[in-house]
């Protein structure tokens, strides 16, 4: 038997195929008379594991879905060296009993599917039983586990193709399976893994698929004992995608809901300005499992395709419901492809949900302040058919529900890019900032917000009103102090310096001592012109024309002095009526502040102490 | 004030140094002009034009050739389009991949590769990329002199072997933007489909799209953060 060569294309014009056929190839597949037999387990395991286990992404991906499908709320993934020296997987699922332990780890064992019609309707992540055998056979591979209402566990223990020795073992209830030095015994295999980085950031970017499909799940991602990721069950997907695409992102993604008959799709997709180079951010799920599917993703490019450039591609969180019938997920071992008995009613679902999103949102527009508008019908009126034009995020506090109160949202490419929202956190958490700047003052806590002006806090001395416009000048006019009396006031250098016009006049003044005091950096560009290229390290850095006009005019005004300049240029940094206050941060920063400063003019803050108080409640 | 005219060559870092940030503040209408140069309309037209436009401002010397722009101080000006916030706003371009003779450059190896090479000072000039400024209007940054520090090299090296072990196999097809940390390789953008020769995954000869290695924006906008806060550190600077 020969091989036959140059079947593909010929490089090379004119030139004549030399390789030499036959010879040692041929000897290589000469005929041997050998029997047929049946694989011994290990080996089938070992091949089956070809296709099952691709790298150690292809390992936690088996292991959390089983986690999922035992019912687990809580899965801790513990990695070393990107997977490939340890993955650990720990859930609080069901957990399993000794006997079906040791069953599970037999080919083709599984509690998910019984009769073959079962595959028609199956509703759990996985079911072909192939993924705990064939991760055994190329691992050093340990199980613990402890079935709910049982007295107490077994850990199992099995390398490769030895015999896995069962033994008693205490532990909570679930399961924790622990996979070390993946294909020890497949070296050709090893060799194809990354390095751990790449290897890593596969896994991190399935426990970011998987998260979003599983808001209700706590998953924690551990690399090297350090956390990467970690995602508390917030039981909401609105929160979970804020945890996994972040709270920037969130504010450009809308709400879209489609129902045509037995089919559903919902999810969030972003505005036609939000857009990626590649396809990684479109996420969707049938029935709880991420798929790549063609359908799918065509049917998502075809409803932004007026609207993007070619390599760009939209952002997307799409759930689809289908009936297990309708869809066979049993194509490859991965599962990550799926097949349409209806393929064109699903394109068409998913096409029409976006265009009915895309249609009616207000682009360009600046979205109402009476939010919710939940419920409106849409112009194509389909059976079941609601939209919701919910930005996913709506203001600083996480909207449970969607807070009515909430600032004007404009789609954000339309608008000036505005400071982001702080982190949620608890309001109630005292502060205690004053400790990390080495004073002993006790903590502040603060309250809240009244008429979006007067913040309401608490001290060991009583009650404390804020007015919290007036007082954020006084802390940055006391940092900018503070800065100046270093030898060199702290910085920013502008990554670009702003021209500013001035007069001659003004110019001369920008030019005095007390700006570079301050820590501005401020020369010469021309005519009345100067060129800003530092900044105090307080203020922001996008407006630093402004800062030098407020401190330009302050001098030409004669307010000279350190501290009147300083003045001037804080109440410029301080927030605009309607803007948030930042409270929390504001309560710290004025709780370290000496009393001498607190109560300099004008009034910033007034305190009542509990008898002062009582003194208004006459009883 | 008008933007300075073209200079000689630097003959040393402070000279570049003072040179480039005597730029800063100006657009590049404004420095187009002194140059008699017109700015493109389309930033597609525009690839490139940032660098030529401040390459005789500052006496660079090598042009478009492979050696470093500055050739006699060993650095690479590299411009980078930058949102306000600081942000580079697309990939930065280091040198081709691929293409006749690869193994005799010693391109395979990190240590004698023209990636290095190119990388190993870098000034970085930032250019505000808003999309919604047009071009004559945008403006000059703060430039800086970069080194890559242990860590930013150890990145670039990684992320270099890995893509290399594409390369030398002539895995082309599997050779997409999506490898690589901080370093990938990717068609030119420049390029309007342009072909070099390369090796193919059976080993001949081939016809291979031209390629290029790229940083990501992330990993610039790193660099150019830490390059600054490290002149802050320096009064000189």
């Amino acid at each position: 038997m020969t091989r036959r060569y140059g079947c593909g294309p010929r490089y090379g014009r004119g030139k004549v195929d030399r390789r030499i056929v036959g010879g040692a190839a041929s000897r290589h597949y000469a005929p041997v008379n050998r029997r047929i037999h049946v694989l011994p387990d290990h080996v089938a395991n070992q091949i089956a594991a070809g296709e099952v286990v691709e790298r150690p992404e292809s390992v936690v991906k088996e292991l959390v879905e089983n986690a999922l499908d035992a019912g687990a709320t809580r899965i801790r993934i513990e990695l070393e060296d990107g997977g490939q020296r340890l993955i650990r997987i720990l859930d609080d699922g069901c957990g399993m009993s000794p006997d079906d332990a040791m069953t599970a780890l037999l080919r083709h064992a599984t509690s998910k599917v019984r009769v073959a019609d079962d595959l028609k309707t199956i509703e759990t992540l996985g079911f072909r039983g192939e993924a705990l055998p064939s991760i055994r056979s190329i691992s050093r591979f340990s199980m613990r586990t402890r079935e709910r209402g049982a007295d107490e566990g077994v850990r199992i223990v099995g390398h490769g193709a030895d015999e896995p020795i069962m033994e008693p073992a205490g532990g909570p209830v679930g399961t924790e399976i622990t996979v070390e030095e993946l294909f020890f015994n497949v070296p050709a295999r090893r060799k194809f893994l990354k390095q751990s980085s790449t290897e890593l950031q596969r896994i991190r970017s399935f426990v970011e698929r998987i998260a979003l499909g599983w808001p209700e799940v706590h998953f924690t991602l551990v690399h090297g004992g350090k956390t990467s990721l970690d995602f508390p069950a917030d039981g909401n997907l609105q929160d979970r995608i804020i945890s996994v695409l972040g709270r920037e992102s969130c504010k450009r993604l809308w709400e879209v809901e489609l129902t045509v008959g037995d089919h559903r799709v919902t999810g969030f997709a972003g505005d036609p300005g939000f857009v990626k180079a590649n396809a990684n951010w479109i996420y969707t799920f049938i029935n709880g499992r991420f798929v790549r599917d063609k359908v799918i993703q065509h049917a998502i490019t075809q409803a932004y395709s007026s609207l993007l450039e070619r390599q760009q591609f939209p952002v997307a969180v799409l759930f689809l419901f289908v009936p297990p019938g309708s869809v066979d997920i049993n194509v490859h071992p991965t599962k990550s492809e799926v097949r349409f008995v209806e393929s064109g009613a699903i394109h068409g679902l998913v096409l029409r949900a976006l265009r009915l999103m895309l249609n009616d949102a207000p682009w360009g527009l600046t979205a109402p302040t009476s939010l919710p508008m939940v419920g409106r019908s849409s112009p194509l009126g389909g059976e079941g058919t609601s939209l919701s034009f919910l930005p996913l995020l709506l203001g600083e506090a996480a909207p449970q529900p969607p807070a009515v109160h909430a600032p004007p949202v404009t789609p954000a490419w339309t608008r000036e890019p505005t400071p982001a929202p702080r982190a949620a956190e608890p309001e109630s958490a005292p502060v205690e900032r004053g400790e990390t700047r080495g004073q002993t003052k006790p903590a502040w806590r603060c309250v809240g917000v009244v008429l979006g002006r007067w913040v309401v806090a608490e001290s060991p001395d009583g009650l404390v009103l804020i007015d919290g416009p007036a007082a954020s000048v006084r802390v940055m006019e006391q940092r900018l102090l503070r800065g100046a009396a270093l030898p060199t006031a702290p910085a920013q250098q502008l990554l670009f310096p702003e021209p500013v016009t001035l007069t001659p006049r003004e110019a001369g003044l920008a030019a005095l001592p007390v700006l570079a005091e301050l820590g501005f950096a401020v020369e010469p560009f021309g005519g009345g012109d100067v060129l800003v290229s530092a900044v105090p390290a307080p203020l922001p850095a996008l407006e630093p024309a402004r800062f030098i006009r407020a401190a330009v005019a302050a001098i030409a005004a004669g307010r000279s002095q350190l501290n009147e300049v300083a003045r001037a240029v804080a109440e410029q940094a301080a927030p605009m009526p309607g803007e948030p206050l930042g409270e929390r941060e504001l309560v710290a920063d004025l709780a370290t502040l000496s009393p001498a400063v607190l109560s300099m003019r004008p009034t910033v803050i007034t305190s009542f102490s509990p008898y002062a108080l009582e003194r208004l409640f006459p009883r | 004030m008008l933007p300075p005219e073209p200079g000689r060559v630097p003959r040393t870092e402070e000279e570049l140094l003072t040179r480039v940030r005597m730029l800063a503040g100006y657009t590049i209408g404004q420095l187009a002009e002194r140059l008699g140069r017109k700015v493109p309309e389309e930033t597609r037209r525009a690839k490139g034009f940032f660098g030529q436009l401040l390459e005789p401002v500052l006496g660079a010397t090598a042009s478009s050739r492979s050696t470093p722009d500055f050739e006699r101080l060993g650095v690479e000006m590299k411009t980078v389009p930058m949102s306000k916030v600081g942000v580079p706003l697309e990939s930065t371009y280091v040198c081709t991949v691929g293409g006749a003779g690869l193994e005799t450059r010693g391109d395979l190896d990190w240590g004698t590769s023209r990636v290095r090479h190119k990388l190993c000072r870098v000034l970085w000039v930032p250019i505000q990329g808003d999309p919604t400024i047009p071009l004559a209007d945008r403006r000059i940054g703060a430039a800086v002199l970069w080194t890559p520090d242990e860590n930013e090299e150890q990145l670039l090296r990684r992320d270099f072997d890995e893509l290399m072990e594409y390369v030398r196999l002539g895995r082309w097809q599997e050779l997409t933007g999506h490898l690589g940390a901080v370093l990938q390789v990717r068609p030119k953008g420049d390029s309007g489909g342009a072909q070099a020769w390369g090796v193919d995954d059976e080993g001949r000869r081939a016809k291979i799209p031209a390629r290029g290695f790229y940083l990501r924006p992330a990993f610039t906008g790193g660099a150019i953060r830490n390059a600054l806060n490290r002149s802050r550190q320096t009064p000189s600077a």
